[in-house]
């Protein structure tokens, strides 16, 4: 990041990272959520059992709290590549609005909706075309993904487009595009992420519920469904979707890759740094604690596989802020192996069936549900920062893509805003998850009541 | 040809959206006035309650394909509006949050003050 705060593309910069992370912790869980709100609407569709209704009822309304706020927050971020990236927007429009409009017109569309017909459609539509409902809005959420995750891959490793005649970016091919490898191993990485928050927040309610001793059918069903899918998807986050994403950050971006690990002199056996800090004007890791060839291995197959280092790139094709890129990826990797860690013992618990009377256990699944939406964030942080000085690897220089036109004045006004509103807006979605969780999953039955018609 | 052919075809979304957001717009201005009582109020935002992310989905859609096609204009209008883009955005979210939120809870205060919002937000959209 550009040091300077009279730097305008440090303002637009850090506008845009700081709705984006906002915004982004309210779709990866309705992402996550969206295949346990499937699974229990499967299971009651077989079963004919009400507690999965029950559990689904309690879920949704959760999800349409996240839905809405993730709407409403979403649209700042299309906004914003007009008014603060004007010049990004002229020069590679043709390229990234096609999957942006996609992404408003079939999956945006799909999940408004199916998520009105999932929240408040249960007595009209019956119980085959309510799981249907939910099968749609699952869909129309990771659909969403997708196209946001395309469009991202572009940015990271530019493919199937073309230089126009007035110089700016057009498709050229449209599958190519599309089919990005960066983007489907992003994607598989991400969604696998996202997958891992709703497991968490699921497995946390169960645990609430039972340290309580209330809601106690409900809080086994969350607490069974929460730690195995929980389990499951940590280990897919860390291989091999986060495994193969390191390899295409080592293949596309190796000074990237140099930068997170910290790696300011290249080698073969080159290790992962478990504990120290970068030190970037005496160019070295500080206090190093490494695992010998684990990088080197990781990245490139074998421990004997050249590890190129930063010294052997132009200093301004370094990532421009090395100490965070380098601080976010080692956090996300130590947060991942926790998360593996807490579910293979509450799924050993769960096994001996002393999930429900371990306490401490308990206790640690209560409090474990922030880390995912940190470890989540920390990912993109890494994704991003890496990506610098670049805002198309490669191609278009962040410095080159802010909108001229807009002061720092007018970007520290709205960031302002920004900060007031969103605060406002967090306190409110708090204290209406709050209600909700409090109120719990065995209230009366959802009417057809117009008081109910608002989610 | 196909750049009237686009160009038709954002100008449609644009008109969509206008039509299909008015009402609600126009709904939320006269809110005060053609809704007396709390249950009237309740039943007016019902009736936009499930449909304005419909709604919103035209503008989504139309600004996603305004970047696509003509993204000169996108960024130069935005960037030359950056402070009036601004207000209407968060005037949108203040009205989505308005009705998401105000029948989350069965109180007057609390509805009072979301159809307060809701009313002044809708106002705020149309004049711009």
């Amino acid at each position: 990041m550009n040091s300077s705060l009279y730097d305008p593309a440090f303002w637009s910069r850090f506008q845009f990272a700081f709705t984006i992370i906002y915004h982004y912790l309210f779709p990866q869980l309705t992402m996550g959520l969206a295949w346990f709100l499937v699974y229990w609407k499967w299971r009651a569709l077989r079963t004919g059992d009400e507690k999965y209704n029950r559990a689904v009822r309690f879920w949704a309304k959760i999800f349409g709290l996240n839905f809405a706020v993730g709407v409403v927050t979403g649209i700042p971020m299309e906004f914003q590549f007009g008014t603060n990236w004007s010049e990004f927007s002229k020069y590679a429009g043709g390229v990234i609005g096609q999957t942006l409009a996609m992404e408003g017109m079939f999956a945006f569309f799909l999940e408004s909706a199916f998520i009105g017909a999932l929240i408040w459609g249960e007595k009209r539509l019956g119980p085959r075309y309510h799981f249907l409902a939910a099968i749609g809005v699952a869909l129309g959420s990771w659909l969403s993904g997708i196209f946001i995750l395309v469009t991202n891959a572009f940015m990271q490793h530019p493919v199937g487009y073309q230089i126009e005649a007035n110089g700016t970016l057009g498709i050229a091919n449209l599958s190519a595009y599309l089919l990005n490898p960066w983007g489907l191993i992003q994607f598989a990485h991400n969604q696998m992420a996202a997958v891992v928050t709703g497991a968490f927040v699921v497995a946390a309610v169960g645990a609430f519920y039972t340290l309580r001793g209330i809601h106690l059918t409900q809080a086994r069903l969350y607490l069974r469904a929460g730690t195995f899918v929980g389990l499951i998807a940590s280990l897919l986050v860390a291989f091999p979707t986060g495994d193969q994403q390191a390899k295409m950050v080592g293949r596309h971006q190796p000074v990237t890759l140099a930068a997170m690990e910290g790696k300011f002199t290249g080698g073969s056996m080159a290790g992962v740094a478990v504990i120290g800090q970068p030190n970037i004007a005496a160019r070295r890791l500080e206090n190093p604690i490494e695992a010998p060839g684990a990088l080197s291995f990781l990245a490139y197959g074998t421990f004997q596989s050249y590890v190129r280092g930063l010294d052997e790139f132009p200093e301004d094709q370094w990532p421009d802020n090395i100490e965070l890129l380098y601080y976010s990826f080692h956090l996300m990797i130590t947060l991942g192996t926790l998360f593996i860690l807490l579910m293979m013992v509450a799924n050993f618990q769960g096994w001996r069936g002393r999930l429900q009377s371990s306490t401490w256990l308990l206790w640690l699944l209560m409090l474990a549900f922030p880390f995912p939406y940190i470890a989540n964030t920390l990912g993109w942080m890494t994704a991003e920062l890496g990506r610098q000085p670049w805002l198309i690897y490669g191609l278009f220089h962040t410095r080159d893509g802010f909108s001229k036109v807009v002061s720092n004045g007018d970007t520290i006004f709205t960031l302002i805003g920004f900060t007031g509103l969103y605060f406002v807006l967090g306190l409110l979605f708090l204290y209406l998850t709050g209600r909700e969780i409090a109120h719990g999953p065995d209230g009366e039955v959802v009417s057809g009541a117009a008081d109910e018609v608002i989610a | 040809m196909m750049i009237a052919a686009w160009y038709a075809i954002v100008s449609f979304m644009l008109i969509i959206y206008v039509v299909l957001d008015g009402r609600n717009f126009g709904a939320g201005m006269l809110h005060w006035v053609v809704a007396k009582t709390p249950e009237e109020r309740r039943q007016l935002i019902a009736a936009i309650g499930p449909l304005w992310s419909w709604h919103e989905v035209w503008l989504v859609a139309f600004g996603g394909t305004l970047l696509a096609v003509f993204p000169r204009l996108l960024a130069s209008a935005f960037a030359g509006y950056y402070l009036a883009l601004f207000l209407i955005l968060w005037a949108l979210i203040l009205r989505g949050v308005s009705i998401e939120v105000g029948g989350h809870i069965n109180d007057q205060l609390w509805q009072g003050f979301w159809d307060f919002v809701f009313v002044v937000s809708n106002f705020l959209l149309a004049i711009r």
